[in-house]
């Protein structure tokens, strides 16, 4: 893993931080979870001359993965951070990640924003997709020119590191392209690599492991609603590895989706109920499901190897050092030839042969400092930007 | 509908004189105040009141029949409208849920539905006419409300019990305090949200504020509700002797085992669907055991538990899915197996509840493993009577102990009979 040079010692918030995530990870006594009461909460009275000059960071949240990195990021920065996610129970989050404040509706962001001294966003361009309440407050963050700091939450992602030669522009599309890297229209961009990187916020992952018990599986993960997968990629894919998991019937398969492809009129949708025996969907109401275990970035971890296509999961396939098969087509020629060193298949025959271990050239170990610094430099929004993002 | 027959009062009377019968010390005007809102019956039966007849005298004679809205009075819960306490009568158990509720059966009808108790007790579970829950409230020196629910007859049951000086106990067998809603398995197996679940434990909580005193099936419990009344009793759930198989058949049947020339049969015995998430602590170490050693055991899944026997079948393990069955059909199916698992979330709520499927598995010779929350681990004692695993990697040795070593749960079984029947039997 490449490292990111931070001037300075570690802050103390790093230990902390490893202290909470490892308590995470560790059976839970019948004291700690006195704790899953109703949080139990004290008032004292504050001067009525009080006056507040500290920095308050917003981080905006749409989605479970960019809550985790902004979790990771504030518990580690030394700024007082606010995080924000429309509707989501921050409750088993709050235990375990001890320094953020939780926001769970827009009407709350409003009574706080005044307060909020910078944003940090996940999506930095225009995108209908994204809940309106997320795009009206990044309008009034624009307009009120606060420094909105702009982070992937992808490894390939428009907008970051991805141009398409599509002539349709298509943001909702499973199919349809973007054409060029969407422009950004926040005040700062940093990256998890190369120029203006702050490493890879998950890259403290393997400091935080957790033994745990779990078969022996292969892991298969996926997001073939990508544009950059064809129909006829997506049949590709699945018939490669369904059939490779008919002809390897003693071992176990356990398939763990994107999201957004158990979405109704997704191809993978369509595929789960005919599924070989010995591929399993992972999740509590699914096929296979280990406690605690909520998502694909730990089931990498503990998995004997991996079948994926190109996904932000390989960084973590990269730092699990973990042999993965990645699925290659026209779509994604270009962008596997920029990994250093990786092992790729197209057909069933070529999944046959021996993965090896995955190096993308784009893990970076994340460097809180550089962040703080970043949030420290970062200038006023351009208020004119919030043009493009009230048009949808 | 289980409602009880109330000795003593004769069909031929209406309901207001055998209600009087039973409490002359009401009189019959005070009574059918009590039990129906005239107000609100002739609102909602204006041909009832255009004929000129009493409320209390249409409803109980035809309007039940017909089945008539019927308006609760609103009796007011103040002990000074109430007369003196009530010291004789008898203990009528009340629940709405169904007679064949796990909960019901332990904490109500084992104990108490007895010959030694048949003429003190009265049970009402599921749905009853009102005529016959009042003729059997009238009866009554003290109600108790297994896991009362918020609903418009407990609460009026319990204002009525308030005013005729019956004393009013709640019953519980699980830790249902909305702070503690998180881990109900429920919300915990994602079959409900946190907020449906704290929603309606705080409304239920509320009923509390009218329980005289309370009884529980662990101490765990008790320890929580006597932060808001400390007339609390723990009452143990146990199973009734005649329920447990004779030492001639535990004897028999150890001899009879042979498991070291035959795949160990585990048993899990989920319930109902809320046990995912417990299950899931112990997915990892079964699948993995499984890959190890496919041809040294067999699971049975047994309740309403998402059907995980595919999974084992496709590594090779003998796996099968049972339905629910009855209490008494359970208890036959358990000595088919030679271990049952019982894993459960470390959490509070766990720590509440007690250790029936112990008791269920050893009454008939048959050791458990269990995670090691409280009511457990009190009751085995590790390698000896049973076995008790912190986490996943403890669960994972002691399967693999055993698979390997399959002759230790005969023994073990016999202690657990005979620990069960001394310690936890009725």
């Amino acid at each position: 893993m490449k490292n990111v040079k931070g001037k300075g010692t570690q802050p103390k918030q790093v230990a902390k931080v490893q202290t909470a995530a490892a308590d995470v990870y560790s059976k839970k006594s019948v004291v700690d979870q006195k704790k899953y009461k109703t949080v139990e909460v004290s008032g004292q009275i504050h001067s009525l001359s009080r006056k507040d000059e500290k920095e308050y960071i917003l981080y905006i949240a749409t989605n479970a993965s960019q809550i985790e990195m902004a979790c990771r990021m504030s518990e580690q920065s030394k700024y007082d951070s606010y995080i924000y996610s429309e509707g989501f129970d921050f409750y088993d989050t709050s235990l375990d990640y001890a320094r953020a404040s939780f926001v769970s509706s827009i009407k709350a962001v409003a009574a706080i924003l005044k307060r909020i001294t910078k944003v940090v966003t996940y999506i930095g361009q225009v995108n209908s997709n994204v809940k309106k309440e997320y795009r009206s407050l990044i309008s009034a963050v624009l307009k009120l020119e606060l420094p909105l700091i702009e982070l992937p939450h992808g490894l390939i992602q428009s907008g970051y590191n991805l141009d398409d030669d599509s002539r349709f522009i298509d943001l909702s599309s499973y199919y349809d392209g973007i054409g060029m890297s969407l422009p950004s229209i926040s005040s700062m961009r940093l990256t998890w690599y190369g120029e203006n990187s702050v490493g890879y916020p998950r890259s403290n992952s393997l400091n935080l492991l957790r033994a745990r018990v779990v078969p022996a599986y292969t892991l298969v993960t996926t997001n073939t609603n990508w544009f950059l997968y064809s129909v006829e990629d997506k049949r590709n894919f699945f018939a490669a590895v369904f059939k490779y998991a008919e002809q390897n019937p003693t071992r176990l398969f356990i398939w763990s989706p994107h999201p957004a492809e158990t979405n109704d009129q997704t191809y993978s949708s369509h595929v789960v109920p005919l599924r070989p025996a010995n591929v399993l969907s992972y999740g509590l109401a699914k096929d296979i499901y280990f406690d605690g275990i909520e998502g694909t970035n730990e089931l990498i971890a503990h998995c004997s190897e991996g079948i994926s296509t190109v996904s932000t999961c390989l960084l973590e396939y990269e730092m699990f050092k973990k042999n993965v098969q990645i699925f290659s087509t026209k779509g994604v020629a270009d962008v596997l030839a920029s990994f250093a060193s990786y092992k790729s298949f197209s057909s069933l025959a070529e999944l046959s042969i021996k993965s090896k271990p995955l190096i993308t050239g784009m893990l970076e170990e994340y460097s809180p400092e550089r962040f703080d610094r970043f949030l420290d430099w970062a200038p006023k929004s351009d208020p004119k930007n919030s043009i493009f993002m009230d048009l949808v | 509908m289980q409602s009880q027959k109330v000795t003593g009062v004769s069909a031929k009377f209406g309901l207001l004189e055998a209600l009087h019968k039973l409490r002359p010390d009401l009189n019959m005007d005070t009574i059918a105040d009590l039990i129906i809102d005239e107000p609100s019956y002739f609102r909602d039966h204006k041909d009832v009141h255009k004929a000129g007849i009493r409320a209390v005298r249409h409803y109980f004679q035809y309007g039940e029949k017909e089945n008539r809205k019927l308006t609760y009075p609103r009796l007011g819960f103040s002990r000074l409208l109430s007369p003196n306490k009530v010291t004789k009568g008898k203990t009528v158990f009340f629940t709405s849920a169904t007679d064949e509720n796990p909960s019901w059966i332990y904490r109500c009808l084992f104990p108490f539905k007895t010959e030694e108790f048949q003429n003190e007790n009265l049970f009402f579970s599921g749905t009853n006419l009102f005529s016959h829950l009042l003729l059997g409230f009238f009866t009554a020196r003290k109600a108790v409300f297994l896991r009362p629910t918020y609903t418009a007859l407990t609460i009026y049951l319990i204002q009525l019990c308030r005013r005729i000086g019956v004393e009013v106990q709640f019953d519980y067998d699980d830790l249902l305090l909305p702070e503690f809603a998180r881990q109900r398995g429920a919300c915990r197996s994602g079959l409900r949200t946190h907020r449906e679940d704290f929603s309606e434990s705080l409304k239920q909580s509320s009923l509390a504020l009218h329980a005289d005193s309370f009884t529980c099936s662990t101490e765990a419990i008790a320890s929580e509700l006597r932060k808001t009344n400390p007339n609390v009793t723990v009452r143990k759930n146990k199973l009734p002797l005649s329920m447990f198989s004779s030492r001639e058949e535990i004897d028999t049947r150890a001899k009879s085992l042979k498991i070291e020339s035959r795949k160990l049969r585990i048993l899990y015995l989920s319930g109902s669907n809320t046990h995912k998430r417990d299950f899931s602590t112990v997915m990892g170490p079964l699948v993995k055991l499984a890959q190890e050693y496919s041809n040294k055991f067999t699971i049975t899944f047994m309740g309403s538990l998402s059907d995980y026997s595919s999974l084992f079948r496709t590594i090779g393990v003998g796996s099968d899915m049972r339905s629910t069955v009855s209490f008494d059909k359970m208890l036959e199916i358990i000595p088919l197996h030679d271990l049952v698992i019982v894993p459960l979330e470390y959490s509070v709520f766990n720590h509440c509840k007690s250790n029936i499927k112990y008791i269920e598995s050893a009454s008939q010779g048959v050791p458990v493993i269990a995670s090691s929350v409280t009511e457990f681990s009190s009751a085995i004692t590790n390698g000896v009577n049973g076995w008790l695993c912190d986490d996943e990697f403890q669960w994972y040795e002691t399967l693999k102990h055993i698979v390997l070593n399959p002759s230790e749960v005969g023994a073990c079984g016999i202690r657990a009979f005979e620990h069960a029947k001394k310690e936890h039997s009725l």
